[in-house]
């Protein structure tokens, strides 16, 4: 009987083991799958860095390199591609279908507005797929108009400065011939005056 | 006939500046000093009964400033030589002459071709105002200049 009682026990204890060691298995195998339906493509947003500071009313570039993660035939994906702000709200936006296989790139722009305060924003990309959805964002920072255009001032200045030196040596000798003219007019009025 | 060379021997270049600005008797005359400071160029006129007060001097050999109305001009500077003599002319109203005392000095500090050139700006702006202009030149001085300068005078004349 205790031989009989061990034995259930030990096929017991066998099938408890044994679901066990399945179930374990069946949720990384879903875990797997998890992770793969939330992030089907690797994004990365290549933004280049004359865009990393810009200033309000900026078209900005970038390229989308999209990395088909599940390796599989080709699929239709919708890019969402928007600016965001500091408090995640979308200002601009935009969105194209397109078809990958197993990698691919994509060039897209987006204006800011011309009224976006300065500050930091993001690009912010979705990758939406049968597959799920895959998210990125790269940074920039706004700043303030004046920053910008005090460079292109500061160059017009040296400039105008530049052109004023040359004009004024180059006018150097008609300044002098101005001068001795003048000088003549008096000499003689002032010699003829009694005559 | 509004302008005239006249190439004389070195002996005679004083004589003969004397007797043509005495020839000038009255009018006004602008006085390009090329060879003498124009103290001593007044000095010699003053001593040969010349009156001197309508006489207006461009120095051409001292930079000393000692009147005001007397102009000082480098010999190497003949492109505001040639705007003196232009502004005297525009500016003195009625007959006037210019004497130039000698042109070949000239030749010493610039190149024939400058030389040439200024002496055709200022008898083409004499000849168009009606001013008589008279250019001494030692003989032996410049001769390759006088070649190319003839033409420019209504009168050449070799002593």
């Amino acid at each position: 009987m205790d031989t009989n009682t061990n034995n259930h026990m030990l096929i017991k204890i066998f099938f408890v083991a044994s679901f066990l060691i399945l179930s374990l298995i069946a949720v990384i195998i879903n875990e797997s799958s998890f992770v793969r339906a939330v992030q089907p493509f690797n994004v990365d947003i290549d933004l280049p860095a004359t865009y990393k500071e810009v200033s309000s009313g900026t078209e900005i570039w970038f390229t989308i390199k999209l990395l088909n993660l599940a390796n599989s035939k080709r699929v239709d994906v919708t890019l969402n591609y928007e600016l965001i702000n500091k408090d995640n709200v979308s200002i601009v936006h935009n969105s194209k279908t397109v078809a990958i296989e197993t990698q691919a790139s994509f060039v897209a722009n987006l204006a800011l507005p011309a009224n976006a305060a300065p500050g930091d924003y993001y690009v912010h990309v979705t990758v939406s797929s049968p597959a799920g959805e895959s998210t990125a964002r790269a940074s920039f920072k706004v700043i303030e108009k004046m920053n910008v255009m005090i460079f292109y001032y500061a160059g017009a200045g040296v400039l105008v400065l530049v052109l004023l030196i040359i004009l004024l040596v180059k006018s150097g000798p008609l300044i002098e011939k101005m001068k001795l003219k003048m000088k003549i007019r008096r000499i003689v009025r002032e010699k003829l005056k009694n005559k | 006939m509004t302008s005239q060379l006249i190439i004389t021997s070195v002996e005679k270049l004083q004589n003969d500046i004397v007797l043509k600005t005495k020839s000038f008797k009255g009018k006004i005359g602008i006085y390009v000093s090329l060879n003498k400071t124009q103290k001593s160029t007044e000095e010699m006129l003053n001593k040969e009964g010349i009156d001197t007060s309508k006489l207006f001097f461009i120095d051409c050999v001292s930079k000393e400033k000692v009147r005001e109305d007397v102009l000082h001009i480098g010999p190497e500077d003949l492109n505001m030589l040639s705007t003196a003599v232009q502004s005297f002319i525009k500016d003195i109203q009625g007959e006037k002459f210019i004497i130039i005392d000698a042109l070949s000095t000239l030749l010493i500090y610039n190149n024939e071709n400058k030389v040439a050139k200024f002496v055709r700006e200022v008898t083409d702006y004499a000849s168009e105002n009606n001013v008589y202009v008279i250019a001494f030149s030692p003989k032996t001085q410049g001769e390759e200049l006088l070649n190319k300068i003839f033409n420019f005078f209504d009168n050449v004349e070799k002593k």
